[in-house]
């Protein structure tokens, strides 16, 4: 049964707080199957991922750019979230906070947008099928010194 | 005054319509009073572009720009109607005015939250968020900054 805009709101909290607490450890990055369907599409809207062209096609691979990255971790502030109930789409506004995982040092603050396609899986479970990702554009120098990011795997 | 679900999409098409028709022209733009409330924000999440308070400064820059035509088409819109607000994926064309020649297409994700004024609802504040192109690429501001030069150098 289709949730309510209730519903979608509460669910979309509970998964970024599921994301802060889980999603970037690859020992428990897999409870994050309570939000991501497994034919998961992510398409990056900015070039340090490949640009739209270069859109992740799979929770797995999801996941491994999630944790890909264990020198540094990002924390998900949610300043607010808009909802189409009936086309159960969700828009997030949010503030990500990227730390040096050895010190937990904040390396760089930045708001992010991105937009949530939601669906029923055969389980009669809601999940994530689509995320189009937008974020805050910063200079090139401020991206570099702030993600750790093989740009080999993106085409770059 | 409240719109309906259904109400919202044909406002958001007739928006978009009447941004790329007459929203860059400083002959026409007073028709985007309909859509752009007066104490309107533009609130870009881009580091070197500034927000922009007041839809007259905002009717400034978009007619700041005439060698360089933008068109907006909405691929995806996202309607909440228990907030009076929307969020629309748009592809961003940028045509030369001149020799209509496209010049660059990207995308954006924009945020529209609407208030009520004068008996109809308008867009409140933009929330602007756009596609981030590899260092080098001709940007928006690449082909804005031609006219801007020429009003510098002009003023």
């Amino acid at each position: 049964m289709k949730p309510t805009y209730d519903e979608i709101v509460k669910w979309m909290n509970d998964y970024f707080e599921e994301y802060n607490a889980s999603a970037q450890s690859a020992e428990t990055v897999h409870r994050m199957d309570k939000y991501f369907a497994a034919d998961l599409t992510f398409i990056p809207y900015m070039y340090v991922f490949g640009g739209p062209d270069q859109a992740i096609k799979s929770r797995e691979d999801f996941y491994s750019m999630l944790t890909g990255h264990p020198e540094d971790y990002e924390k998900f502030f949610v300043h607010d979230i808009f909802v189409d109930d009936e086309r159960m789409v969700a828009v997030a506004f949010v503030r990500a906070t990227i730390f040096e995982t050895a010190t937990d040092r904040v390396k760089v603050q930045k708001d992010y947008l991105p937009l949530y396609e939601l669906k029923i899986d055969e389980k009669g479970e809601l999940k994530i099928a689509l995320i189009r990702f937008f974020w805050q554009a910063v200079s090139p120098e401020v991206e570099a010194s702030a993600y750790t990011v093989d740009a080999s795997k993106w085409g770059n | 005054m409240r719109m309906t679900y259904d109400e919202m999409l044909v406002w958001i098409d007739e928006y978009f319509d009447a941004f790329n028709e007459y929203g860059q022209d400083p002959d026409t733009i007073h028709r985007m009073d309909e859509y752009f409330a007066k104490d309107f924000v533009f609130n870009p999440f881009i580091d070197h572009v500034g927000k922009v308070a007041g839809r007259e400064n905002w009717y400034k820059v978009l007619c700041s720009h005439p060698s360089g035509v933008e068109k907006l088409t909405p691929e995806d819109v996202v309607i909440d109607e228990r907030r009076q607000a929307f969020v629309a994926q748009i592809k961003a064309e940028l045509w030369d005015r001149d020799t209509g020649r496209l010049l660059l297409t990207k995308r954006y994700l924009a945020r529209y939250p609407l208030v009520e004024e004068e008996g109809r609802l308008k867009i409140e504040r933009l929330d602007f968020f756009w596609e981030v192109l590899p260092t080098g690429a001709l940007e928006i501001d690449d082909v804005f900054e031609r006219d801007w030069k020429r009003q510098r150098e002009q003023a």
